[in-house]
């Protein structure tokens, strides 16, 4: 990888590979998560990629990337640790694989660029308020059909409950109420603000000639006095009492969420965390797979993750209510079985051969070479995936026991249906 | 091997050979890739019910019965696979669709053991009373989280008024009281009927040496005389069996799934899939006039999207989204039908659609898990694989309207809606 300065708090880091048919080039606007500006957040890189001043309207500016065949500029945004990340990203064929010999690499990245830095302004100066209405709309749907999925719902609500006052439990996406609170003249002046204020990195993966990306983005920064942020350091709060929450929908089956805290290490090595969540519920042979589902037959998944960012571990299953308890109960022994090192080296090595293959599998997408690489460039430290796997190779039996004894469980969630189901 | 023959694909060479045993092998080798992904796949899924092997007579099976038969195969008499896939590091899985199982698994090292396991396990089953009996508290909260999805009720309510006897209208997993018939006996039936390698294919995509592979498949699969395997399916009429239904659900929003059914005598060619894609692109998607009304108007949201089903015996157009007022969609889709079929299809937007599709089509060669699951796909439905490109630079303009005069047929459409409780 090759990092290049393209203006103040800027960043161009370039993943060249002649691997791939198609190129991905994303920039990564970085700022503090603040509860109130998420909807903004939200809504900003649905608006940006409808269109640019060159090409304003909708319509028109979708059947110019379609004309470069089929290439797509997309908004998303994304919450680590507390950090709030949007992501603006152009993903198009490969020059050696456009028909004729046509090259299309600049004119895909003149859209990207023009959709950032030249958008599509009202005779004030503001974001139209016909597209940010639609947009509004669109988010205000998206936020409402949540519950339509109750697993990731049952995720977000328990971690809502549990960082309750904390940015990190801020709504992804706003309220409602947010959303609808937001003003064309108010986007446009937050877009501003991060323009000015966020660091940025954009990445450049596959066959993209690093000099006109550089120049297109060097040169749209030099317009704006760049006054970049610092990134806040995630709050690493003393832990909470146990709490019990159950919520109640129309539902067949009921979704268990467990959530722990985690103290995080002094070092910064969050592998033997990472590897200890593998062990518990990260794969078929995890000891939540192996227990809760093949042994008790309670369930069709029950899995752990963990942020290594916030420091926070979730479990979850989907499970009848009436046999919630009983899953709760089995988590927690199969936690404490692993706090106490009660784990053998086979498994060990199991959970360790699952991670350093999907580190393997990281540089074969232009997809994950992203993800892989924008959040090490947030924190600064920067590993390639071989030597994340030489780190996970280090980790010992003993620094996964010291780490998980950090876990103490904050917050049992249960998202179940309307007719409560005493236990079994 | 039988046959085995070379050919260049987008730049790589793919290698199709065919076992004497009738099983057919694909491989696409990607240099420098590190990881490879691997299938072995059975032309056999929830449709295929009512069957005979050879001579025998028809049986009719419970529903739900492959998909069973897909969870069993991971068990064996000692280590189950997952437990041998767990000491190669290899990340496993299976899916089960209307019209085939697949194994699948993806690795960045130790490729060549790993498919040892997966030819081994998929060859040989092991089902005892007892093993079968487990697996249902299993399946049945799989069904159960199947049924608080809103999208998964929405399409069997929508397949169950297009079709009136043909068994894609039945959920892939069954039914919590069907799977409760299963034992091991049938498993041990529709096994012995449907798991010959003449009925099976394997692909595999990313670092593999595609002489070593086939040298494995010689080893590993022996060769005896295939069954005839005869299926039975009712008599579908041409219209649909029921034409609009509306339930409530927990949404926040209605969803909306309209179906067109069309005939489906024998399997659609590669081209016609192909004159389809582009239909659809033309008709909804991001570059088309109806697609930006009915945003405008509010009457959709980025759910809006059109797919094609199809398979032995049945085909449809199903066009889905969420809207407050589902019924004024589809008046509007069968409007823009009617007008396009009218007016012609612009040239403008014929090769806006046809870029797009092209870019997609070559873009899919980086991923070798879509590799590996287009080559399956054309595998087992009779269809040549990587000859888009070239379907694509023949195509034109009349023939995606023949293919419009064709499909979209309003007398042979049904709506399935669902609504929250308080509208309905």
């Amino acid at each position: 990888m090759k990092l290049i300065q393209i203006g103040a708090g800027a960043q161009l880091a370039v993943i060249r590979d002649d691997r791939f048919q198609t190129v991905r080039i994303s920039a990564h606007f970085m700022m503090p998560v603040v509860a109130e500006k998420m909807a903004a957040y939200a809504l900003l890189p649905r608006l940006l990629p409808r269109g640019c001043a060159r090409y304003p309207d909708y319509t028109a500016f979708n059947r110019k990337l379609a004309m470069l065949y089929g290439a797509g500029i997309t908004g998303s945004v994304q919450m680590s640790g507390e950090t709030e990340m949007i992501h603006i990203s152009l993903g198009m064929l490969d020059d050696r694989y456009v028909p004729d010999g046509e090259s299309i690499l600049a004119e895909g990245i003149g859209l990207l660029c023009d959709v950032m830095f030249d958008p599509v302004l009202d005779e004030n100066g503001w974001f139209r308020a016909a597209d940010v209405a639609e947009e509004k709309r669109n988010l205000t749907e998206e936020i409402r059909a949540e519950l339509n999925d109750k697993r990731g719902y049952a995720l977000r609500r328990a971690r809502e409950i549990m960082f309750d006052g904390e940015p990190y439990g801020a709504p992804r996406q706003g309220t409602p109420e947010d959303v609808e609170a937001l003003t064309p003249a108010g986007l446009t002046e937050e877009w501003k603000t991060i323009l000015r204020t966020a660091p940025i990195t954009v990445t450049a993966i596959g066959m993209v000639d690093e000099e006109i990306a550089a120049a297109a983005f060097a040169e749209a920064l030099k317009r704006i006095s760049r006054a970049p942020v610092q990134l806040p350091v995630p709050v690493q709060r003393a832990g909470n009492a146990l709490r019990e929450v159950t919520e109640r929908t129309e539902a067949q089956q009921a979704k268990l969420v467990m959530g722990f805290r985690v103290q995080l290490p002094e070092d910064g090595n969050t592998m033997p965390l990472r590897l200890g969540t593998v062990l518990l519920g990260g794969t078929p042979s995890s000891r939540l797979f192996k227990n809760v589902r093949e042994r008790l037959s309670l369930c069709y998944y029950c899995a752990a993750r963990c942020d290594w960012n916030k420091g926070v571990l979730m479990v979850d299953s989907g499970v009848q209510e009436d046999k919630a308890a009983q899953v709760r109960a089995e988590v927690l022994h199969q936690l404490e079985e692993l706090q106490q090192g009660r784990f053998d080296a086979e498994e060990l090595e199991i959970a360790r051969r699952a991670m350093i293959d999907q580190f393997g599998s990281v540089s074969d997408s232009v997809g994950m070479l992203d993800g892989w690489y924008t959040d090490q460039l947030r924190t600064g430290s920067i590993m390639t995936p071989e030597e994340a796997e030489a780190r996970i190779q280090a980790v010992t039996a003993e620094d996964i026991a010291q780490a998980l004894s950090g876990v103490r469980p904050e917050l049992f969630y249960l998202l179940a249906g309307q007719e409560e189901v005493p236990n079994a | 091997m039988k046959q085995i023959t070379k050919r260049t694909v987008c730049g790589d060479t793919l290698w199709e050979a065919v076992h004497e045993s009738g099983l057919r092998v694909m491989i696409y080798p990607k240099e420098k890739y590190s990881t490879t992904y691997a299938m072995f796949s059975t032309a056999y899924g929830s449709i295929d019910e009512t069957f005979a092997r050879g001579d025998e007579d028809f049986v009719t099976v419970p529903a739900g019965i492959a998909h069973y038969l897909e969870h069993k195969m991971f068990e064996n008499e000692g280590e189950d696979a997952f437990e041998r896939y767990a000491r190669t590091g290899a990340s496993a899985n299976a899916y089960t669709t209307f019209d085939k199982t697949c194994y699948l698994f993806s690795c960045s090292k130790r490729f060549m053991e790993s498919l040892e396991i997966l030819l081994d396990f998929v060859q040989r089953p092991y089902f005892t009373p007892e093993t079968v009996q487990k697996e249902q508290g299993i399946i049945a909260q799989e069904i159960r989280m199947g049924e608080d999805h809103p999208a998964h009720k929405l399409i069997w309510n929508l397949l169950e008024d297009v079709y009136e006897s043909h068994p894609v209208r039945i959920s892939i997993a069954g039914t919590v009281e069907s799977i409760a018939k299963i034992d091991d006996q049938l498993l041990y039936r529709c096994y012995h009927t449907f798991y010959h390698p003449s009925n099976m294919v394997v692909t595999v995509a990313g670092n593999a040496d595609p002489e070593a592979v086939l040298a494995l498949v010689d080893r590993m699969v022996p060769t005896m005389p295939a069954p005839e395997i005869r299926r039975q399916f009712p008599q579908e009429p041409r219209t649909v069996m029921q034409k609009r239904r509306v339930e409530t659900a927990p949404v926040a929003l209605p969803m909306f799934a309209v179906g067109y059914k069309e005939d489906a005598a024998g399997r659609k060619t590669e081209e016609e899939l192909s004159a389809t894609d582009l239909l659809l692109r033309i008709l909804i998607g991001n570059t088309s006039p109806l697609y930006r009304r009915l945003q405008e108007q509010g009457l959709v949201n980025d759910e809006f999207d059109a797919e094609y089903l199809e398979g032995p015996g049945y085909a449809m157009v199903m066009v889905s989204g969420e809207s407050c007022d589902p019924d004024r969609v589809v008046d509007e889709l069968n409007r823009e039908v009617a007008r396009l079929r009218r007016e012609g299809i612009p040239e403008e937007d014929f090769e806006c659609a046809r870029r797009a599709a092209y870019g997609c089509a070559i873009a899919a060669y980086s991923n070798v898990g879509t590799l590996c699951n287009v080559m399956t796909d054309c595998a087992l439905g009779g269809r040549p694989f990587g000859v888009e490109q070239e379907i694509l630079h023949t195509m034109t303009r009349e023939r995606v309207e023949q293919r419009l005069q064709e499909e979209l047929d309003p007398d042979r459409m049904a709506v399935s809606i669902l609504v929250p409780p308080e509208e309905f």
